[in-house]
């Protein structure tokens, strides 16, 4: 019996997939195309989805797997452009705001806030430690750009938990990004 | 904090931030009694919900981070230095950066210019590359009309600027309306504008971007047009044409302005200039584009394409003012030309002059601006006019029909690319200096674009645009430069790509197989000739792959003879090559490569065919196991190399069960050296397969217990893998099959308490999958195979009952997958033995009948292509045979005894046929289920015959029980 054999083969073509479109995706952002506001993140991984899923309708329409891993994939591209535009203006006269006075403009002011993605990966990989499921939440909804009730159904709990998860892992990565800002 | 304190912390804190700010306090002193510190904990953190606003995390990090960019980008640089020049305040934003009014810094009469900064993720080098070029060309344009380019280069910090005669003065749209201009006026202005147009297509420079707000008209009514070739300079990246800078061109164009051929990346010619000239003419007249407004890119090129203009003198009114009056706000008076006046001056010839500008089909625009010119001036004069009125609804709809593939690709975005090196190439054709760049640009469209937009949906016609060209220019260069190797190299690939974009199966492609054909062979004569003139062992490799892909397209064509000859070729070739210098992974990889296309090409006709593709596949392997020592650190490689034994493994399978052990053998070691080295999901979960092919085959040899060990190693690398990842659904799916796989081996190496644990335990996974993704069809034939398995596993197991329920639920759901076209109707027939088997168990003899007959209903018109089907029909007839020779026992002295005993004879022999048709009988149909064995059936056989040639008078007692014997 192999009946397996036909989704690893998938899985196989999936990973190189998803990766380079997504990539293709966020660079696409990065490049400045993010203020054409048609080009909705959520939209995009969908766009991306589909795209996959046609490629073989029998064996490759594993959903839930694909979000999960375009999240994963985001995060890590996101971060790493973060860390290298860090790099890139570290001795430039670049003034970074300080995470208080990006987090408390008023959420209907001008657009200008900038949120330090590495420090949110760190605060990330500590809940992680405490909670992976909750940080996969997070990972899901601000990398992924999922909904509560698509990430609840990824991680497989009712929406109404991934609701509380959601919002306790807000407060609680806040808290962790204000720490380190002020040390 | 440890997890254990953060799961209570995160309970009180959820509870409090769901009540109502007022019964806080409250809440938090019941949570926390007792309990400070846990109180202390849970108040920091309510603190912070307020710090964390709404916005915190609630926009995706994409956004987060463009806004970030869009940010940085439009600081204004005012009062910084670019080269020699100094910013001295910001003039305009585009799509492509902000212009300042600048001066140069070191010159004394601080001459003021225009400057330019590029944005936008343009490459600098690129743009300063692309500047250099194209300066010589743009210097030479002067003209009293056309804004100088001055200078260009890139500031300290990398961002790419132009410099450009600094022009004071209003858009032309703008110009005309503030100084409520009469029609005359407009086409006088409007002409000026023709004359510099022209001017520069005299000189082979196409603007490209014609559009009101580069069109300025200074106080003295001269208008000057800016930025002329500098969409070029910024456009195309001839040399990396990266994708996403492709995505950054089409920002840059204006769809209002852009002509149906820019949009949908077609040749740009003059005529584009004409077309966009026309767009202003339109505006300037009808004081409205000649399309309806939209914000979308997509909607604004299918417009441009599909949208068929009104005529100018019918543009409609908002409540009585027309849109001119609306936006400039002017009085009735100073517009009282513009409300009835001129719309009688628009009637007629302006109105075909300006229509025809701005005909979809650049050959049925005026062919040049100067005819267009003209045509105004005839106008003026009263003169008749050249343009007529168009039949242009029929037009544009055929213009639409023959684009429709291209608008559809949603390709226009890339194909803006390819404009570029359209214009590029056909100024070098008239020019003949720019021979290499033309090369280069044709080699990147092959290339870098195709590459691009090879996986996006629909992109193939585009691709056969790309390719198409490319392979035009690069045969006019051929011809040009006579017996050039490079060139004809260049060409042979560029054959290849065409023919992979026309027909390889691999890839989305045209469904052309015979253009592929042609191509492919097109690029050996090339290579042939290449090859023969060359003393580079890469032009002999490249000759072998040429062969290689005649001979595979051959195959795809249906005509696997016919691919033999050439394949044997490429092997010929590429063998001695190999020989004459080993060890050069580029060679090894191409001969390997080749002896899998030959092996699934096969030997038609051949009778020792099936050891010559295993023989192929052989050598492939070796091949691979050079490879792997040319690069040992390449998991890849290895990885290729494990899936290659797999494959032999699995043609070996069916009939050398012993010799395909080997090679799942080799795959498994292959797989534990890959996992030793990665921890990559992948590889374990390759791993785990091995075991359950190994287990499999040990099946196959009638090695239960090894079979069970296998299968369990393979059971506790998914339950550790699962371990670490618990909601990975693909895992769970994984480990419910494998327990299934453990559980029926189990049960065949007599183990039927783990046979029936390990079954419900897969069952149970399945059974939740299922229920989450009711969609799947995939899984859910997964699972009809499960049930009717642990049916047959509760069969054995005497509990024949549940058996039936089980089966009964398998077969239900291959019926609705087979309806739905997403099964086999052979999986229902072989649901049914099953359940006449479990019925026979519970001694239902009547309905168990039922259920065989309606089996071989359903599997006899399948025979004999199905091999499942026909074991269905060895175990259905099989299964009646017991059911008569039961009946016979029971029927005692009985006058039908005998003509039971007879039919029983007869479904055994039948059974027996089927048998007899299967090359390699196996215990296991390729459906995985599990069926009889033919030397039972003939040994029920030779008992039926007997006892059914002594029954005319005597009273043989059938052995115990035919029915229930294992």
């Amino acid at each position: 019996m192999r009946w397996n054999a036909g989704d690893v083969s998938a899985r196989e073509a999936l990973v190189p997939f998803v990766y380079d479109e997504l990539r293709r995706i966020a660079r696409r952002c990065l490049a400045g195309q993010g203020r054409d506001h048609t080009l909705q993140p959520t939209a995009l991984v969908h766009e991306a989805y589909l795209r996959f899923a046609r490629r073989d309708a029998a064996n490759y329409r594993d959903r839930v797997h694909f979000f999960a891993l375009a999240a994963q994939i985001m995060r890590q591209i996101l971060i790493d452009h973060a860390r290298k535009s860090a790099s890139a203006k570290r001795g430039a006269n670049a003034v970074t705001l300080s995470l208080d006075e990006a987090l408390d403009r008023p959420a209907e002011g001008p657009k200008q806030t900038t949120l330090d993605l590495i420090a949110l990966d760190n605060a990330m990989n500590q809940l992680a430690k405490l909670d992976a499921r909750q940080c996969r939440i997070v990972e899901l909804r601000f990398f992924g750009g999922l909904s509560i009730d698509e990430a609840a159904e990824i991680v497989e709990i009712s929406p109404a938990t991934a609701k509380r998860e959601w919002a306790t892992a807000r407060v609680w990565l806040h808290r962790m990004m204000s720490e380190s800002a002020t040390v | 904090m440890n997890p254990e304190r953060w799961q209570k912390v995160k309970d009180v804190l959820a509870e409090a931030m769901e009540v109502n700010p007022v019964d806080r306090e409250a809440c938090l002193d019941r949570r926390c009694a007792g309990d400070a510190s846990l109180r202390r904990e849970v108040q920091i953190l309510l603190d912070h919900e307020s710090g964390a606003g709404s916005r915190f995390l609630n926009e995706t990090a994409l956004s987060e981070v463009s806004v970030t960019l869009l940010a940085a980008e439009q600081a204004p640089v005012i009062g910084r230095q670019f080269g020699a020049y100094k910013t001295v305040k910001q003039i305009g934003l585009g799509g492509m950066g902000e212009v300042y009014r600048a001066y140069r810094a070191d010159d004394e009469y601080r001459k003021e210019v225009a400057l330019k900064v590029v944005r936008g993720g343009q490459d600098s080098e690129f743009v300063v590359t692309r500047f250099k070029k194209e300066r010589q060309i743009l210097a030479g344009l002067e003209h009293p009309n056309i804004a100088r380019l001055l200078d260009g280069g890139t500031s300290e910090d990398d961002t790419p600027y132009l410099v450009m005669e600094l022009v004071d003065g209003q858009p032309i749209t703008d110009y005309c309306d503030s100084n409520a201009l009469s029609t005359h006026d407009r086409l006088k202005i409007f002409m000026e504008v023709c004359t510099a147009v022209q001017y520069a297509h005299q000189r082979l420079i196409i603007h490209r971007d014609i559009k009101p707000s580069n069109i300025l008209v200074t106080r003295d009514g001269t208008p000057k047009l800016l930025d002329f070739g500098i969409a070029k300079i910024l456009d195309t990246d001839a040399g990396s044409a990266k994708p996403d800078q492709t995505l950054t061109i089409f920002r840059a164009l204006t769809p209002q302005y852009a002509s149906p051929e820019q949009v949908t990346g077609e040749a740009i010619t003059t005529a584009s200039d004409v077309y966009s000239l026309g767009a202003v003419l339109y505006e300037l007249l009808a004081g409205t584009s000649p399309y309806p407004n939209t914000t979308n890119y997509q909607d604004a090129a299918r417009m441009v394409c599909e949208f068929e203009p009104c005529k100018p003198s019918t543009v409609p009114r908002l409540n009585g003012k027309s849109t001119l009056e609306l936006k400039s706000g002017f009085s009735a008076k100073t517009l009282s030309f513009a409300s009835d006046r001129r719309r009688n001056d628009l009637k007629g010839d302006l109105d075909n002059i300006v229509l025809m500008a701005l005909r979809k089909e650049p050959q049925r625009r005026y062919a040049s601006v100067e005819q267009f010119a003209e045509d105004i001036r005839r106008y003026l004069a009263n003169l008749p006019v050249m343009a007529r009125k168009d039949t242009a609804s029929y037009r544009a709809s055929k213009f639409v029909l023959r684009h429709k593939v291209g608008l559809a690709a949603a390709t226009a975005v890339v194909l803006t690319v390819v404009a570029g090196f359209v214009i590029t190439v056909r100024e070098a054709r008239i020019a003949q200096q720019h021979f290499n760049d033309v090369r280069s640009l044709a080699n990147s469209l092959i290339f870098d674009v195709h590459d691009s937009i090879k996986d996006l949906p629909g992109s193939t016609p585009a691709k056969k645009i790309i390719v198409d060209r490319a392979l035009r220019y690069l045969n006019n260069l051929a011809q040009q430069s006579g017996g050039d190797v490079g060139l004809q190299r260049e060409l042979a690939s560029a054959y290849e790509r065409l023919g992979s974009v026309q027909g390889d199966y691999l890839e989305n492609n045209l469904g052309d197989a015979q253009g592929a054909l042609e191509s492919y062979k097109k690029a050996l004569e090339i290579r042939e000739r290449t090859d023969a003139v060359s003393k580079d062992w890469n032009d002999r490799l490249a000759l072998a792959t040429g062969y290689r892909l005649v001979a595979h397209q051959l195959w795809a064509n249906g005509d696997p003879r016919g691919a033999r000859e050439p394949i044997q070729r490429a092997i010929a070739i590429s063998e001695a090559l190999n020989l004459a210098q080993p060890g050069i992974r580029k060679i090894v990889d191409e001969v390997g490569f080749e002896y899998e296309v030959s092996g699934r090409i096969g030997y038609p006709g051949d009778l020792s065919a099936k050891q010559k593709i295993l023989a192929d596949y052989r050598r492939g392997m070796d091949l691979g196991e050079i490879a792997i020592k040319l690069a040992p650190d390449d998991i890849r490689t290895l990885h290729n190399l494990a899936m290659g034994a797999g494959d032999i493994g699995n043609i070996l399978e069916g009939f050398d069960a012993r010799e395909a052990l080997k090679y799942y053998q080799r795959e498994m070691e292959i797989d534990s050296q890959i996992t030793q080295r990665s921890n990559d999901l992948r590889y374990w979960r390759s791993l785990a397969i091995d075991y359950g092919s190994i287990a499999s085959v040990y099946d196959d040899l009638g090695d239960y217990s090894r079979a069970l060990e296998n299968n369990k190693k393979d059971l506790e690398i998914y339950q550790s893998l699962l371990a670490k990842d618990p909601s990975n659904a693909l895992l769970r799916q994984g480990l419910s099959i494998t327990y299934m796989n453990t559980a029926a081996s189990a049960a065949r190496a007599g183990d039927i308490s783990v046979a029936l644990d390990d079954s419900s335990q897969s069952l149970e996974i399945m059974r939740k999958l299922v229920a989450n993704a009711p969609e799947k069809a995939f899984q859910r034939g997964i699972f009809a195979a499960m049930l009717v398995v642990r049916g047959t596993i509760l069969t054995i197991a005497n509990q024949p009952e549940s058996a039936i329920a089980e089966i009964q639920h398998g077969r239900s759901i291959y019926e609705s997958l087979y309806k739905a076209g997403a099964g086999e109707q052979v999986n229902v027939a072989a649901a049914d033995v099953k359940l006449g088997e479990a019925c026979s168990k519970a001694s239902h003899d009547e309905v168990a009948s039922e259920y065989f007959r309606q089996a071989l209903t359903i599997a006899e018109p399948l025979i004999p292509a199905n091999l499942d089907a026909i074991y269905v029909a060895a175990d259905a007839h099989s299964g009646l045979g017991d059911l008569s020779a039961r009946k016979a026992q029971r029927a005692g002295q009985s006058a039908s005894r005998r003509s039971d005993w007879g039919e029983a004879r007869s479904q055994y022999q039948e059974s027996l046929n089927a048998w007899h048709r299967i090359e390699h009988p196996n215990h296991t149909a390729p459906n995985s289920f599990q069926v009889g064995d033919p030397a039972i059936v003939a040994k029920r056989l030779r008992l039926a015959e007997s006892t059914y040639s002594a029954s005319a008078n005597s009273s043989t007692r059938f052995a115990k029980g035919g029915a229930s014997e294992p």
